[in-house]
């Protein structure tokens, strides 16, 4: 039998960035997916104009929840804010949208969880209307 | 009557010269690669397209950059095919975050011996680095496989 994987050279580049690669220990204290404690702080990303879009994608160790807030600003003030979910169980993978109601050139990505848990995870970001 | 419109989201301009009408090329190809070829023999202990029964082993990677994943092939007997598709993130260094995977998709392909079928991946499930897809046939067939991606 014959089988070739041909994908061995760098996919497109341009459309699709790795934006944040993280682990974290999250539990019921807001903090961003860098770390930073707190609600309206300092920006998780700024220079975004060019993002449409993200998906945050990872691996969860406990059975909470995990709630994604995303504070959208220009980095000095924020002006709006939305949030996502990530539910499964303790080693369970999860992948969620995130996408701005505008594009903003900051945002802050907030991780609370109900129960303590670490939490790998990515966020890519998308240069064009994927989803 | 001048002709205007928002050259960003706060600014109403008249068409000018200077501020022409924006425009959005539509003609564009749309550029695919061929991440996979394969041909294997599928009975009903479920393998993955490069014949691997490794549950951890991905069939392919550094996918994250593509919005849609194709998959299509030839079955060469009547039984169904039923697979299941699954994705995980990497790190910096392109090791999986973890063990395991998510489910992207599950199903069945039906059809005739000798006959084509089309699997199609979209955009709201794509993301992931890494993609393994697994097959499994009631009765011993020979699969041909091609995925393609954009």
């Amino acid at each position: 039998m014959k089988r070739t994987r041909l994908q061995i050279g760098a996919p497109p580049k341009g459309r699709v960035e790795v934006l944040v690669y993280s682990i974290l220990r999250v539990d019921a204290t807001p903090r961003d997916l860098l770390g930073t404690l707190g609600v309206d702080t300092s920006p998780t990303l700024v220079h975004c104009e060019g993002f449409r879009s993200f998906v945050w994608t990872g691996r969860k160790s406990g059975n909470a929840d995990l709630l994604l807030s995303v504070v959208c600003g220009n980095g000095q003030n924020w002006i709006e804010s939305f949030s996502v979910s990530a539910a499964g169980s303790a080693g369970s993978w999860f992948r969620v949208e995130v996408k701005p109601p505008k594009i903003y050139p900051a945002y802050r990505f907030i991780v609370v969880s109900g129960g303590a848990q670490e939490v790998r995870s990515k966020l890519i970001g998308y240069k064009q209307e994927v989803f | 009557m001048p002709i205007r419109f928002f050259k960003s989201q706060s600014q109403l301009v008249d068409v000018s010269p200077q501020s022409p009408l924006p425009v959005a090329v539509q003609s564009q190809p749309a550029q695919s690669e061929t991440l996979l070829v394969s041909v294997i023999s599928v009975g009903s202990t479920p393998k993955d397209l490069l014949d691997s029964t490794n549950p951890e082993a991905p069939t392919l990677d550094k996918c994250s950059a593509f919005q849609r994943l194709i998959w299509m092939g030839r079955k060469s007997g009547s039984a169904d095919l039923n697979y299941t598709i699954q994705g995980r993130a990497t790190d910096l260094s392109g090791n999986p975050l973890g063990d395991g995977w998510f489910e992207v998709a599950t199903g069945t392909i039906s059809g005739s011996a000798n006959s084509w079928f089309r699997v199609v991946v979209p955009e709201t499930h794509t993301g992931w680095d890494q993609y393994r897809i697994t097959i499994s046939s009631s009765s011993t067939q020979t699969v041909f496989s091609k995925v393609l991606a954009r």
